[in-house]
């Protein structure tokens, strides 16, 4: 399947710059290719098509990653969130 | 009159237990890190209208459908311990997500026939929180959306309005939990729907106050506390400090114990109705005071360490911390998530084993618990203090590098042993297949409260001592048979020794010592450390027959370091060089001989073989490279 243009997955957006209020992004999909309970994790917290979250960096490291949806900061792998497709919230 | 049985569920970090220490007057472990409480707690008050109610606090919870070993433990709780009522208890910063549990519950406790009460009670925390951050929470209209009650944690009269709202709540006979009809999505986007009704934000002119909220005082905070240059920069300066602090300012506190214990000892043999030949008076003496002091000398480090983890948990720190080392751990098969417990290691595997419930993956957890016993603990300190004066005799500063080095060993010890089990785990499969997963929720920043920290180190000090101690107290007091009889009439004590069933089992052993550059004495050493490393010393100085007529560490330490010096071989070579010192050393550095370690290590891992492979394990490895340590430095010339 084509994916669409606008759609970028996390490890795309390595060169963001870190931001104190956070880059804008909304949910597309998740991918099903994931570890269930990890999965099934995401899901609890809140992480499905069209949440909007925010993204605000990286650790020092390069990894984990930190996004914050529906008011919780998170920390995530990068292969956590690479279940997590996105797109850009034009403001 | 029957007892009513209420749970606390709720998300990590909501305040459950905060809750359940104002409920039941106990107090119970809280901080900012999600994942603090990782068993069920049970606290009690007694209620004059329906009886005792006995309260479970427990592990937070993301949703009911587990996903970790502290979630199971509050789903099974759920199902087993027949609750009358639930308390759900929701983060006021987090309606949009943490509603959803509270409906998910409703769904579950809801019955055809008491349709009038829900048996679910809504207990609203942090509304002081959402304040300071210029928002605010209509409470009637919640309770309304809800179709549930809602009471606020803060403010007066709480805890009151909490216990007679669970009153009228309450189930007469205890519900057995439903499946719910709607999915955990439902939940979520209902969830989302009732907090924008109800949260009212600040217009345009009150932007100033949520620029000063929590939330945006965090991510500036987080801005450098997660650089990429400054952030590891003060991970290490944090570290550094935290064990800076632990040796420095314990040291004083350490030696007061020593000597407190020393003078009860001596104070004890100099009363007139004491007979100090009695065997009574050496049992409660060399057994029972000294056993009670190898305890409670910890104590200093161990109190200092946990106010130094509280303090840091608490402040919100320690979660970015196990973010930042995450990628390295996970390089070697562990995660951020055994980042706390590693670090407890530091001070003692037995609670640092315990903390290790918060790793949702068995393999991540049954691999930390493997190396957690590598972690440099504080019962390694006075061996390490006593070997380096040898080796590098007034010295301070050599021997404070000494020190630092072996840290550094234990530490890359804990790195190899870590890669080389993942990986043969991860061949063989036999710490499970399940994958790891990190997903660390950051709390927000906040200013520890200084009591707070000095209380909850103080218990979980207390605690340490409860588990530890008696353990410790009875193995003195059998080393002390062990070394006394049968030949108890002998006065000379290096002939009693000798002659003692340890003794003996010490040369009968001799022939595995040897090779690590020791004989019987050494080896009875190494045995006697089993009950606490730090045996080891005092085992020592009973065999060199130092006379504690001094009273300062100092000079006992000495004039064992003479004695050393002084020692022979059977063959007539000094028996401790700067070879056997080496081997020691390293010897301490790896080996498990800790049997506190090893019963903890059972519990949590609830696998014989586990914990006897460990200890095997472990001991059988430092051997082997000590013996090649000592005979690798005695081929080249060293001695
Ligand atoms: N500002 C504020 N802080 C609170 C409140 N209630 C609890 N806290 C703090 O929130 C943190 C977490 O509280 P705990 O009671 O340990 O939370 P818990 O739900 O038991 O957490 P887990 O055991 O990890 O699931 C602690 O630092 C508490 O001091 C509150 O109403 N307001
Ligand atoms: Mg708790």
């Amino acid at each position: 399947m084509a994916m669409p243009t606008d759609l970028v997955t996390w490890v795309l957006d390595q060169n963001m710059p870190p931001d104190d209020s956070g880059v804008s992004l909304k949910v597309h999909h998740i991918s099903a290719e994931g570890d269930p309970a990890l999965l099934g994790r995401l899901e609890d917290l809140g992480l499905g098509p069209f949440e909007e979250i925010l993204y605000f960096g990286r650790a020092p490291l390069g990894e984990p990653i930190y996004i914050s949806v529906r008011e919780t900061v998170l920390a995530l792998r990068l292969m956590e969130a690479r279940l997590i497709f996105v797109t850009r919230v034009v403001p | 009159m029957s007892t009513l049985n209420v749970l606390l569920i709720g998300s990590p970090n909501s305040g459950k237990t905060t809750l359940f220490n104002r409920l039941t007057g106990l107090r119970a472990k809280t901080v900012n890190y999600p994942g603090s409480t990782v068993d069920l707690t049970v606290g009690r008050w007694a209620n004059s209208q329906s009886g005792d109610v006995q309260l479970f606090d427990t592990p937070g919870v993301y949703s009911l459908n587990p996903r970790s070993p502290d979630e199971a433990i509050t789903v099974r709780a759920l199902e087993t311990k027949a609750p009358h009522a639930v308390v759900a208890v929701v983060d006021a910063t987090q309606l949009s997500r943490q509603l959803a549990i509270a409906l998910q519950l409703r769904e579950m406790f809801r019955s055809s026939d008491e349709r009038d009460v829900t048996a679910v009670v809504v207990a609203l925390t942090m509304l002081d929180l959402v304040q300071r951050e210029g928002d605010s929470i209509d409470l009637a209209k919640l309770s309304v959306e809800l179709g549930l009650k809602v009471i606020a944690t803060d403010g007066e009269g709480a805890v009151e309005k909490l216990r007679s709202a669970i009153e009228q709540e309450k189930a007469v006979e205890p519900r057995v939990v439903q499946k719910p009809q709607k999915s955990s999505v439902e939940h979520l986007r209902e969830a989302k729907r009732i907090k924008d009704l109800v949260t009212h934000s600040p217009k345009n002119d009150q932007r100033a106050q949520a620029l000063r909220g929590p939330r945006a005082v965090t991510r500036k905070i987080d801005r450098s506390v997660l650089h990429p240059f400054f952030g590891p920069l003060l991970f290490f300066a944090v570290m550094t400090t935290l064990f800076t602090l632990i040796y420095w300012l314990a040291q004083p506190l350490m030696e007061l114990v020593d000597s407190t214990f020393s003078a009860l000892a001596n104070g004890l043999m100099n009363q007139s109705w004491v007979d100090p030949d009695s065997l009574l008076a050496r049992l409660v003496s060399d057994g029972l005071i000294t056993g009670a002091g190898a305890v409670l000398i910890f104590v200093p480090q161990i109190y200092i360490l946990f106010c130094g983890l509280v303090f840091l948990e608490d402040s919100g720190y320690l979660a970015r911390a196990a973010t930042i080392v995450d990628r390295p751990l996970k390089a070697i098969g562990l995660g951020g998530r055994s980042f706390v417990p590693l670090l407890s290691g530091f001070a003692c595997a037995v609670p640092a084993m315990m903390a290790a419930r918060t790793v949702n993956s068995r393999r991540e957890r049954m691999l930390t618990l493997f190396v957690l016993p590598l972690m440099s603990c504080s019962a390694r300190l006075p061996v390490y203090a006593l070997l380096l004066g040898f080796v590098f005799g007034a010295n301070a500063l050599q021997a404070g590098f000494g020190l630092a080095a072996l840290y550094v060993g234990s530490i890359l010890a804990g790195v190899i042993a870590a890669s080389l089990i993942s990986r043969l785990a991860e061949k063989r499969g036999f710490f499970g297949a399940e994958k790891s997963f990190l997903m660390l929720e950051l709390p927000l920043y906040r200013m520890p409260n200084l009591i707070l920290v000095l209380k909850q180190a103080l218990l979980r000090t207390n605690s340490y001592v409860k588990r530890t101690g008696p353990v410790i107290l009875v193995l003195s007091v059998l080393i002390w048979a062990g070394t006394t009889f049968p030949n108890y009439r002998e006065q000379d004590a290096t002939v009693r020794l000798e002659q003692s069933f340890a003794g003996r089992a010490g040369q009968v052993l001799s022939p595995v010592f040897e090779p690590m550059g020791g004989d019987w004495r050494t080896g009875l050493g190494l045995i006697s450390a089993f009950a606490a490393r730090e045996v080891f010393v005092s085992t020592m100085a009973i065999i060199f027959h130092v006379t504690e007529t001094d009273e300062s560490e100092d000079s006992l330490q000495s004039g064992l370091l003479t004695q050393m010096r002084e020692a022979k071989a059977p063959s007539g070579a000094p028996l401790f060089t700067l070879a056997s010192t080496l081997g020691l050393m390293l010897f301490f550095m790896i080996a498990l001989q800790c049997l506190a370690t090893f019963a903890v290590a059972l519990r949590e891992s609830g696998s014989m073989k586990f914990a006897v492979t460990q200890l095997l394990l472990f001991n059988l490895v430092a051997y082997v490279l000590t013996v090649a340590l000592v005979q690798g430095l005695r081929f080249m010339g060293i001695n």
